[in-house]
């Protein structure tokens, strides 16, 4: 069992942030058999989502859609209730070392607010058969 | 390090329709494991429970409820489907890793008031393993 935790700067609001590169980099040093990487991100409204590469602008309409930014009680329950609801956690098979992600997606993390320069701790934790 | 699982249920007692803060119950259960670095699996077992990550706030509560009402889950009784049962919580160095203001709620949709299983897997090194 490997476990980091890792920083990620952001900004936001409703922004995808590429995050593959990172997990890549962590799987590749711990881990060249069969596994799984188990990914969580700090806080109650970021969120964590694997989604096809192109489709960034899709999926935020479809989000502000389902959740709109107004009309709430709470003064930010859009940024909570996406979080809710996308997940603020995923887990990744690795199979010989690879992580199983196409090479058509990526796995991104949604900063919701709006935020410059935000600091957001992100735990990486992976198991594996072989180190 | 050897990697262990312990698996403990516990009682939330519902009134119905509501929403329990229910990360106490699995800090402490964490805490009396002994659980040091790895997973927290934490599982609603009854019918119209999921178990979610939201703050608990009143307000953030109820647009929660008004979300689910508009997803149209409540009264057909797919919340569980469209929440997940399910929320999985790393611990490092015994904390549970969630932010100031992430808690692991209990939402019940169900009418029926009464004692509710939450089952809480926990993976990982533990002390004196």
């Amino acid at each position: 069992m490997y476990s980091k935790i890792v920083e990620v700067s952001t900004y936001g609001p409703l922004e995808l942030h590429p995050l593959t590169y990172l997990v890549k980099q962590v799987v590749e040093e711990s881990c060249s058999g069969d596994g799984v990487v188990w990914l969580s991100v700090e806080g109650a409204t970021p969120a964590l989502l694997v989604l096809k590469k192109g489709r960034e602008k899709e999926f935020v309409n479809y989000i502000t859609k389902l959740i709109p930014i107004t009309g709430w009680r709470h003064g930010n329950a859009y940024a909570h209730l996406t979080s809710t609801l996308i997940k603020t956690n995923i887990a990744i098979p690795i199979v010989k070392g690879e992580l199983m992600l196409n090479s058509s997606e990526e796995l991104y993390l949604l900063e919701t607010r709006s935020v410059h320069n935000h600091k957001r701790k992100m735990f990486i934790e992976v198991h594996c058969n072989k180190k | 390090m050897a990697v262990d699982v312990k698996v403990y249920r516990v009682l939330v007692e519902s009134s119905g329709y509501t929403a329990i803060d229910i990360t106490e119950y699995v800090r402490s259960v964490v805490t009396e494991a002994g659980l040091v670095r790895g997973l927290a699996v934490v599982y609603a077992v009854e019918r119209g429970c999921s178990v979610a990550e939201v703050e608990y706030e009143l307000e953030l509560l109820a647009d929660l409820e008004v979300l689910l009402k508009n997803l149209g889950c409540v009264e057909t009784d797919l919340c569980s489907v469209v929440l997940g049962r399910e929320v999985i919580v790393p611990v490092v160095n015994g904390s549970l890793f969630l932010g100031q203001f992430k808690n692991i709620v209990l939402v019940d949709v169900s009418r029926a008031a009464g004692s509710k299983s939450v089952v809480i897997a926990l993976e990982g090194v533990f002390k004196n393993s």
